[in-house]
C-alpha cells in the first residue's frame, strides 16, 4: 500500500486553507441545495438509473445464484471414492438448490397470479432486480418502468395463496425510470402509510423501521388496540387502496417520551427482504 | 488522470455488485461494502487535489443507486477522502492493529454521516459502530485488490 506521507505538501500545503473552505462550501452547498432532492431530478442522473438497471438486470442472475447456495461445503480428507461422491453430492446439492429456486419462483409467480385473478386491480407483475446501495435503506429496483407503465406512488403488492381479500401491501413506487422503477418497501424509514386497526377501527399512521419491522404511530393511551390485531391500509393517504394487509400487531408499551400515544409495533406478513415478484397496481392501463 | 477515470469506473462496478452480489448474501442489516474501501485507500494513496473530483463524480454516481440523496453520498464520500488524505499525511508507520483502529474511526465517520442524513440516527449503536468496525477489518483484503489492480493498469510515471 502506498502510504503514508510524512511531509505538508500536497494539498495540505499552501493553498491549502482556501481549498478546504471552498471545498467545504461546496459541500454544504450539495448537501442542502438542489442536489438534496431525490435521483431522478439531476439531469443526465435519469439516464445513469436506467444504464444501472440494464447493468443490474443482467448482475441479478447470479446474485439468485448466490443467495441459494446456503449449503456448506463438505470438502475434506478421504479415500478417492470418498471424495468422488462428495463431489457427486455437491453437485446434486447444487442442482437441488436450482430446483428449490425454481420452485420458489414458481410459488411466487403462481400467488402473483391468484392475486391478479382475484382483485380488480390493473397489476403489473415485476421483477426484483437489485437493492439499495445502502443496506439500511429498504427500497429495490424493479424491471419495469414507465414504458410499461409504471408511475411514481404506484401501489406495490406480494401475493399469497388466498388472495380473494386482497394482496399484502409491500411499499409503494418512488421514482420511475423508462425500463425501471424504485420500490420503497414499508418497513423503511420514509415510508408511510395511513393505517387501521381492523377490528376495532383505531387509525394510525405506519412509518417503517428499517430492521423488518414498522411501528404505528399516533394512536393515543387508551384506545381499543391488542396484541394480535391485524393492521390494514385505511385508504385516506390515496395512495393504497382501502384493506389491503399490511401487518399484525406484536407488542405495544406506552412511549417512553410522550404521554399521549402508544408505542405500537407491527410486523409486516411477509419477509420483504426476499421478495423475488411483485405485483404493481397501475393508475393507467396496463401495457402486459 | 488515468487513475482518477480509473476509479470511477471500478467505483461503479462495485456499486453493482454491491446491491446485487452483496445485498444477495447481505446478513440482516450488514453488508459488504466497497465504495467506502476504495475512496479511503484513494485518499491514502494521493495527496494532490484532483482526485477529489473523481470523489464527488463517484458520489453523484452512487446517488443514483440509492434512494437517499445524492448530497449525502457527496459529503459522505468526500469527507472520507479528505480525513483519510489529511491523517495518513500526518502520521507515520503504524503497526497493524493501529492502521485498523485508524480505518475503523474513518468507516464510523462515514457510516454515522450516511446514517444521519438518512434518518437512521437510531442504527448508529450498535449497529453503524459495528458495520464501521466490518468494514474496517475487510479494507487491507480491498486495498490489496486496489493496489494489485492500479499497479497492473496504471503505467506510473516515475
Amino acid at each position: 500500500m502506498k502510504y503514508p506521507f510524512r511531509n505538508n505538501q500536497g494539498i495540505w500545503g499552501k493553498w491549502s486553507k482556501i481549498i478546504l473552505v471552498a471545498v467545504v462550501a461546496l459541500l454544504v452547498f450539495l448537501a442542502t441545495g438542489p442536489f438534496r432532492e431525490k435521483p431522478g431530478i439531476i439531469p443526465g442522473i435519469s439516464i445513469l438509473t436506467e444504464v444501472n438497471g440494464f447493468f443490474e438486470s443482467i448482475l441479478s442472475y447470479p446474485a439468485q445464484w448466490f443467495s441459494s447456495l446456503v449449503h456448506p461445503s463438505i470438502y475434506g480428507k478421504g479415500t478417492p471414492e470418498v471424495l468422488t461422491l462428495r463431489h457427486r453430492i455437491i453437485a446434486l446439492e447444487k442442482e437441488l438448490a436450482h430446483y428449490r429456486e425454481v420452485e420458489i419462483e414458481n410459488i411466487e409467480l403462481r400467488h402473483m397470479l391468484n392475486l391478479k385473478r382475484h382483485t380488480r386491480l390493473n397489476i403489473l407483475i415485476a421483477k426484483v432486480i437489485a437493492e439499495d446501495g445502502i443496506p439500511w435503506i429498504k427500497s429495490m429496483i424493479l424491471n419495469k418502468g414507465s414504458s410499461d407503465g409504471v408511475t411514481e406512488m404506484d401501489p406495490v403488492l406480494v401475493g399469497r395463496d388466498n388472495s380473494e381479500d386482497g394482496g399484502l401491501v409491500a411499499g409503494e413506487v418512488v421514482n420511475v425510470t423508462l425500463h425501471t422503477s424504485r420500490l420503497l418497501l414499508i418497513t423503511d424509514y420514509d415510508c408511510r402509510i395511513a393505517a387501521i386497526d381492523q377490528r376495532s377501527r383505531v387509525r394510525g399512521i405506519l412509518v417503517g423501521q428499517g430492521h423488518g419491522i414498522c411501528s404505528l404511530k399516533f394512536v393515543q393511551n387508551g384506545k381499543d388496540i391488542k396484541v394480535g390485531d391485524v393492521i390494514v391500509t385505511s385508504g385516506l393517504d390515496g395512495v393504497f387502496p382501502k384493506g389491503f394487509l399490511l401487518g399484525k400487531v406484536v407488542s405495544i408499551s406506552p412511549s417512553a417520551t410522550h404521554g399521549l400515544f402508544q408505542r405500537v409495533i407491527v410486523k409486516p406478513f411477509v419477509e420483504l427482504n426476499y421478495i423475488n415478484w411483485v405485483g404493481v397496481v397501475l393508475k393507467t392501463k396496463s401495457i402486459d | 488522470m488515468k487513475e482518477s477515470f480509473l476509479v470511477i469506473l471500478i467505483g461503479y462496478i462495485i456499486l453493482l455488485l454491491d446491491v446485487t452480489i452483496f445485498a444477495s448474501i447481505q446478513f440482516s442489516n450488514f453488508r459488504i461494502e466497497g465504495i467506502m474501501p476504495l475512496v479511503i485507500w484513494y485518499g491514502i494513496r494521493r495527496r494532490n487535489f484532483e482526485p477529489i473530483v473523481a470523489v464527488i463524480i463517484l458520489a453523484l454516481i452512487a446517488g443514483t443507486f440509492t434512494y437517499a440523496s445524492t448530497g449525502i453520498w457527496i459529503v459522505c464520500l468526500c469527507i472520507g477522502y479528505l480525513l483519510a488524505s489529511y491523517i495518513y499525511s500526518q502520521i507515520g508507520n503504524l503497526i497493524w492493529y493501529q492502521h485498523i483502529l485508524l480505518l475503523w474511526f474513518l468507516t464510523s465517520v462515514m457510516v454515522v454521516i450516511l446514517m444521519f442524513g438518512t434518518d437512521a440516527t437510531d442504527l448508529i449503536w450498535p449497529y453503524g459502530i459495528i458495520e464501521a468496525f466490518i468494514l474496517a477489518i475487510l479494507c487491507p483484503i480491498w486495498f490489496y485488490f486496489f493496489d494489485f489492480l492500479f499497479d497492473l493498469l496504471v503505467i506510473e510515471k516515475k
